[in-house]
């Protein structure tokens, strides 16, 4: 475990170093002039702190939901909470133009709660393929509601796309500054209930003789889980197959005990996600490839590979 | 019979108020000829032959996999023609009109082909669900990389955008030609094969025991629906989910077998999109909101209520 933790922590630090280098300006890290400093003060570094805040966000996110609804295909992205936060996003920021950007959070966890409910009613007692199945379609139709809205405000279009594949570009110190607290209050709160998160491997008759209340602790993370998925597509719009793969990534590393997997997979989605961008801003340079597009290029493959392990729905 | 003659008279009605109505009520003046013959007819042809040919692709497509969840968009084949076409576009090469269709078809097969080995690895028509999701991932590759394409491409962003979202607005008889290239012969062939896609749908091995070959025939299947999905695509744009109702009321309406309701799918997914079209220039006049987003957000609609609904499954 703790070889494990400082592998990947190293590998995250090695790739930070490489995406605070990496874009049109060049310059060495310990010798810069005042231009490159402004640079690196203003742009870079804000950027890759919110990569190491976003990480563990989109991983607590996929990890709760997948062991609450016990069902390792489901995260916020495929079962449709992500789609219907960036509508509510989107809406924000078309409707209300004037509004600080700080409140369009609190608007993506509204966004997200719907899809949440719409989850609740429909999904119950499902096997986990029909589940994100379903979870697909509402995915579906949140996001067809949005090309809806994109195509009756059209002059909005550039900006409200490049909002909605999920880019890093443009963020600022207020970005870290909203993500910071939240992020380190919701990351210690579960890790300081992991042991109840646990017992969701459980039937729920096991759970009641072990003393815990499950319809209470499942709605309670549930919520947790919707905000934080809520809170990164508020802050970077929706990036999709970091939030169910690297939960599913940290699992094959350490086993199932959550208080092992929440640090792993919040070290492979900061890895991700900071290879992602630095990816984006290197490879067709100076155009940026927006973080969103590159996850999903390498996220689709590796769901198919998960998909191929379920026979029958059940997975092997 | 009575259901041919009921469905008869709303397409053609779809097609008069489609043509006519709308203009002399709005302006209250006589059509000019040029508008008449260069834009309203086009446009309603097109129509009634994109509707035709996802309707014709959905069902085929849902006798193969044997499938009712399957239709060229949810199977993500839509989004690969898409993507090909939005390169060919985006990147200022040299096709257009007929021309299109060369990268249309080829993206409509690299996703059918795409499919075929996800159906190997995911060990096919044992669990559905699973096929379908696969399908709608290879969707959203493609379009994500659909996206890229639109924003490397500056020049025309707006314009793809819009293409992207599906409509029948501004076609002219160029696109005509293309669907009645790509409609009519798969029309004829996918009726001679008819009876033989007919007992695919019963199973493998009912099939080999009446003396077909099942993946030659399938392969012939899914070529046809190749060919359909690229002309549709290339004129109007990714339209999704007609290839999903359209079936589905067809076989409600008309009978399970292919032989009582392909045709009657054909006629009703033309019927459909004329009307759809009559919609999106009603609801926001006198602009025009694009066809494919009406079809999107009820056809989505539709698809939450049939996956929901599985829950036999579990």
């Amino acid at each position: 475990m703790l070889k494990k933790t400082l592998i990947l922590l190293t590998l995250c630090l090695i790739i930070s170093v490489m995406s605070l280098k990496a874009g049109v300006l060049k310059f060495s890290l310990f010798n810069m002039s005042p231009d490159d400093y402004l640079v690196f003060y203003t742009i870079r570094l804000p950027r890759t702190i919110l990569c190491w805040l976003l990480g563990p966000l989109l991983a607590l996110s996929g990890a709760i939901l997948q062991s609450i609804t016990k069902n390792p295909l489901s995260s916020p992205d495929i079962l449709g909470i992500n789609a219907a936060s960036s509508l509510a996003g989107l809406m924000t920021l078309v409707y209300f133009p004037g509004l600080p950007y700080s409140y369009l959070p609190l608007f993506t966890f509204a966004g997200g709660m719907i899809a949440f409910g719409l989850i609740f009613l429909l999904g119950r007692r499902m096997s986990p393929v029909s589940l994100a199945l379903t979870g697909v379609a509402i995915h579906i139709l949140f996001s067809s509601i949005t090309s809806m809205v994109v195509s009756i405000n059209s002059l909005q279009m550039q900006a409200a796309l490049s909002w909605l594949t999920g880019s890093l570009w443009g963020k600022s110190w207020d970005h870290v500054t909203l993500a910071f607290i939240p992020t380190l209050i919701i990351l210690g709160m579960v890790l300081l209930f992991a042991r109840n998160l646990n017992l969701h491997q459980f039937s729920d008759d096991t759970m009641k003789n072990l003393g815990s209340r499950p319809n209470f602790s499942r709605l309670f993370f549930f919520i947790i889980s919707v905000f934080c998925g809520s809170l990164a597509v508020g802050l970077m719009g929706p990036v999709g197959f970091v939030s169910l793969l690297s939960p599913q990534a940290a699992r094959y590393l350490v086993g199932n005990d959550l208080k092992k997997v929440i640090p792993i997979a919040s070290l492979i989605a900061v890895f991700w996600l900071l290879f992602a961008d630095f990816l984006g801003r290197v490879i067709l340079q100076p155009i940026e490839v927006p973080v969103g597009i590159i996850t999903s290029i390498i996220g689709v493959p590796c769901f198919f590979f998960i998909l191929s392990r379920f026979k029958r729905g059940i997975a092997q | 019979m009575k259901k041919w003659i009921i469905l008869g008279i709303i397409l053609s009605v779809g097609i008069f108020l489609d043509l006519y109505f709308f203009h002399s009520f709005a302006f209250g003046e006589e059509l000019p000829k040029e508008i008449f013959w260069e834009v309203r007819i086009p446009r309603v042809i097109v129509s009634a032959l994109v509707g035709a040919s996802l309707s014709l692709a959905g069902i085929l497509i849902q006798g193969l996999t044997r499938n009712p969840l399957s239709s060229p968009s949810v199977l993500g084949i839509n989004s690969f023609a898409a993507f090909f076409v939005c390169m060919a576009i985006g990147f200022g090469s040299t096709f257009s009109g007929l021309g299109l269709l060369v990268p249309g078809f080829l993206g409509t097969i690299l996703g059918a082909v795409s499919l075929y080995f996800l159906a190997k690895i995911l060990q096919g028509d044992i669990y559905p669900e699973r096929l379908i999701l696969a399908g709608i991932c290879q969707g959203f590759l493609m379009a994500s990389l659909t996206n890229l394409v639109v924003i490397l491409d500056d020049s025309n962003t707006q314009g793809l955008l819009f293409w992207l979202l599906g409509g029948v607005d501004g076609k002219s008889w160029i696109d005509v030609k293309i669907l009645f290239v790509t409609f009519f012969p798969c029309l004829i062939l996918s009726f001679l094969k008819m009876k033989n896609f007919d007992v695919l749908i019963l199973g493998d091995d009912m099939a080999k025991n009446l003396g077909l070959k099942p993946s030659s025939l399938r392969l012939f299947g899914f070529f046809i629906c190749s060919v359909l999905v690229a002309g549709a695509v290339v004129t109007c744009g990714p339209l999704s989910f007609i290839g999903l109702i359209v079936p589905h009321l067809a076989k409600k309406i008309a009978g399970d077998s292919l032989k009582r309701a392909m045709l009657f799918s054909v006629f009703l997914g033309a019927t459909l999109l004329v009307y759809a079209d009559l919609i999106s220039r009603v609801i926001q006049f006198p602009y025009e909101t694009p066809v494919g987003i009406i079809s999107g957000v009820a056809g989505a609609l539709y698809f939450l209520m049939l996956s929901a609904r599985r829950r036999v499954y579990a």
